[in-house]
């Protein structure tokens, strides 16, 4: 599970920072973590590198912005959630003459958002390398307003959608990404 | 005269010292550990990556990719090193420090 984890950790991070860099962060912590696997244990090193991990996003997203390579993936991502937040206003626009008014109504509403944002966001990826994870911290960010903020969504939607979201968004670049290394 | 650029933050001089220190051996594992025996900072590796970006951004660092090794999952070191306008930034850091703390010993450890 934790080596899951930390090949995911370095998919983001080679989407935000160069290559190189990414490569030297992920290698510095895997070796740290090994060194402290011996001495504090499997477990409270698996804690030191996930603070590690969550301490470091901050700086490694502001220097990311600085390097300016990312405006241009935040506009593709943002065009990309633009059309899945389409998909999901017709989806609802589709379900509400049919609506049972029970929380099942939502469940292809969800099924579809999420479809809409796994294939916006592959295509954003293939366009600009960055662009899924831009899909995704947009999608996280809305999410969470309309969690706090309430909505027309039934309130297990709101709490679901976080996750499922974000989640989606991520696949959709990690697909692309895969395919790109099949056919290299 | 020194420009407003070539003062360092506080972060960047200890960054700086850290790889004057460890010279040869400088990239991100040994830097972060020095800092944190050195002066118990506990630093995250963005935050020394971070640093070390803005200091090769103003060419006082410079930077190279080295062998992949077995123990870091196959990913290459990065190996920093100062330099020479980064010595001098840090040494105008120090001395600009050293000045305005100039005989104001008496003064903070009487508070």
């Amino acid at each position: 599970m934790h080596g899951l984890m930390q090949r995911g950790m370095s998919r983001v991070l080679e989407r935000l920072l160069p290559e190189d860099v990414a490569d030297a962060i992920v290698g510095d912590l895997a070796e740290e973590h090994a060194l402290r696997v011996g001495t504090m244990g499997s477990r409270r090193a698996a804690c030191w590198y996930w603070g590690q991990i969550v301490r470091s996003l901050g700086p490694v997203l502001r220097t990311a912005f600085r390097s300016g390579d990312w405006v241009p993936a935040w506009v593709v991502g943002f065009v990309a959630y633009s059309f899945a937040v389409s998909v999901e206003a017709a989806a609802r626009a589709a379900v509400a003459p049919v609506a049972t008014h029970t929380a099942v109504d939502a469940i292809p509403v969800l099924l579809l958002y999420a479809g809409a944002l796994v294939l916006a966001a592959r295509v954003a990826e293939r366009v600009r390398t960055g662009a899924a994870l831009a899909v995704a911290l947009v999608v996280a960010l809305t999410a969470v307003v309309h969690l706090v903020s309430g909505g027309p969504m039934p309130l297990w939607y709101r709490l679901v959608f976080p996750i499922v979201g974000p989640a989606a968004a991520l696949a959709g670049g990690a697909l692309f990404a895969r395919r790109s290394r099949c056919a290299a | 005269m020194t420009t407003r650029s070539d003062f360092l933050g506080s972060l960047e001089q200890i960054v700086l010292l850290a790889l004057v220190r460890l010279g040869e051996d400088a990239y991100g594992v040994t830097v972060r550990m020095e800092i944190e025996k050195r002066t118990g900072r506990n630093l995250s590796i963005g935050a020394i990556y971070a640093t070390l970006a803005r200091l090769e951004a103003k060419g006082y660092v410079s930077s190279q990719t080295g062998e992949p090794t077995a123990e870091r999952g196959g990913r290459a070191k990065r190996h920093f090193r100062v330099e020479a306008a980064g010595l001098r930034a840090l040494r105008a850091s120090q001395r600009a420090i050293e000045n305005m703390s100039a005989g104001l010993r008496k003064r903070w450890e009487s508070t």
